[in-house]
């Protein structure tokens, strides 16, 4: 399964929260921020918060950061990509840039992944000086383990060198503790939605 | 004297408050409460609620409803609220038993539901009336849930609770759940609202 395409998490499941709202990157025409967290069984929801202003208008109209959704491609990335990468705290990582496992084979379910999607924006002007705004929702798997969580980015075109911020992993796996399966026996959902 | 383009002053106040959310969204990071609840729960039907956001002035969350089964797979996934887009969604009608009743209870007695008619409000509804509506951030979606399906319900109340219990109040009679009240500590949202700031307030040139 490709890390752009994980059905994970399942409807099945009401989340548990480990709240955390926090500025991961801030210049003076751009901040890149993080809250959440939706812990499940077999991983993590968080949101990115991207607030940016006085821009072209121009630039605004062909905007477009994200390189897992976009019409970038590798393996030479633009400076206006946005890097993000999630690192847990036994060194495994996984980027946005990361090009999806190929071939068939099974991906190592201890590796993380990450998935982007559903999102939320606006490009406003005028009184609000040229901003656009965006909130996209990000999904890892698996849970993290024990120790810090770090959440890394890097833009280029925004002036942001890498930024890095470390969250609880700890408290993530206590929220997932918390999380409800609704019904057990739903043929529909997958290994991923974290049922036995 | 009356302009050829005036509106009615309860259109004007919709306008307002989902004004207030858009710039909010727009400018604060929220802070985030510790809050994942059940709020009602059948064979096949889950009222829950999570991702508690305090703002400045008041706090979004996601309403989770989840169907576990729908007979028709190509049914039309229904709509469990009134259409907010309109003053009078129900057209004079009673409220349907099909719909979910929603609402919340501050500790002073004040109350807002999805029954009101918000926030389509008379202009001189006081300021500390809650209002409730639709949007701030998330957003809203929906989809099917295996044999079932689901909607995730993005809600924003205006103005903040006073301290003390907060209530969550919920009724489904088509769904077989009965008047279903959960109650949290006002605390976690205020303390949530406290940790709200502006995402460039503290830039220096």
């Amino acid at each position: 399964m490709s890390p752009r395409e994980l059905a994970w998490p399942c409807t099945n499941e009401l989340p548990g929260m480990a709240p955390v709202a926090v500025i991961l990157a801030r210049t003076e025409e751009t901040v890149v921020a993080v809250t959440g967290i939706r812990a499940y069984p077999a991983g993590f929801g968080f949101t990115l918060h991207l607030r940016l202003r006085n821009l072209d208008p121009r630039q605004r109209r062909e905007f477009w950061p994200f390189p897992e959704l976009g019409r970038h491609r590798g393996p030479e990335w633009p400076d206006e990509v946005l890097r993000l990468t999630i690192e847990f705290a036994n060194g495994r990582s996984v980027s946005t840039l990361d090009a999806p496992p190929g071939g068939s084979e099974a991906p190592d379910p201890a590796q993380p992944m990450l998935s982007s999607g559903p999102g939320t924006g606006m490009a406003v002007s005028g009184s609000f000086r040229d901003r656009w705004v965006w909130d996209m929702d990000y999904r890892v798997r698996p849970l993290p383990p024990p120790g810090p969580l770090a959440f890394i980015c890097v833009w280029p075109e925004r002036g942001i060198p890498s930024s890095r911020l470390e969250v609880d992993g700890a408290a993530i796996r206590d929220a997932a503790g918390a999380a409800v399966t609704l019904w057990s026996d739903d043929p529909y959902c997958s290994q991923d939605c974290g049922q036995e | 004297m009356v302009s050829f383009f005036d509106q009615p002053a309860e259109v004007t106040r919709f306008k307002l408050v989902h004004a207030v959310w858009r710039r909010q969204r727009m400018e604060v990071l929220p802070g985030v409460a510790p809050v994942a609840l059940l709020l009602a729960r059948t064979d096949d039907t889950v009222v829950g609620l999570t991702d508690v956001r305090g703002y400045p002035n008041g706090f979004v969350f996601l309403l989770r409803l989840r169907w576990a089964l729908v007979a028709d797979r190509y049914e039309q996934l229904p709509w469990p609220f009134p259409d907010w887009g309109s003053p009078d969604p129900l057209d004079g009608d009673l409220f349907p038993e099909e719909l979910l009743r929603f609402g919340v209870q501050f500790a002073d007695g004040r109350r807002v539901t999805n029954m009101d008619r918000y926030p389509f409000v008379p202009e001189d509804l006081p300021p500390d009336q809650p209002v409730l509506v639709e949007g701030g951030g998330v957003g809203s979606e929906g989809g099917r849930l295996g044999r079932g399906a689901f909607w995730d319900l993005e809600l924003a109340v205006q103005p903040l609770p006073p301290p003390g219990p907060l209530a969550f109040v919920c009724a489904w009679p088509g769904r077989g759940i009965p008047e279903s009240r959960v109650e949290i500590d006002a605390k976690l949202i205020l303390d949530a609202a406290a940790a709200a700031r502006p995402f460039f307030a503290e830039v220096r040139s």
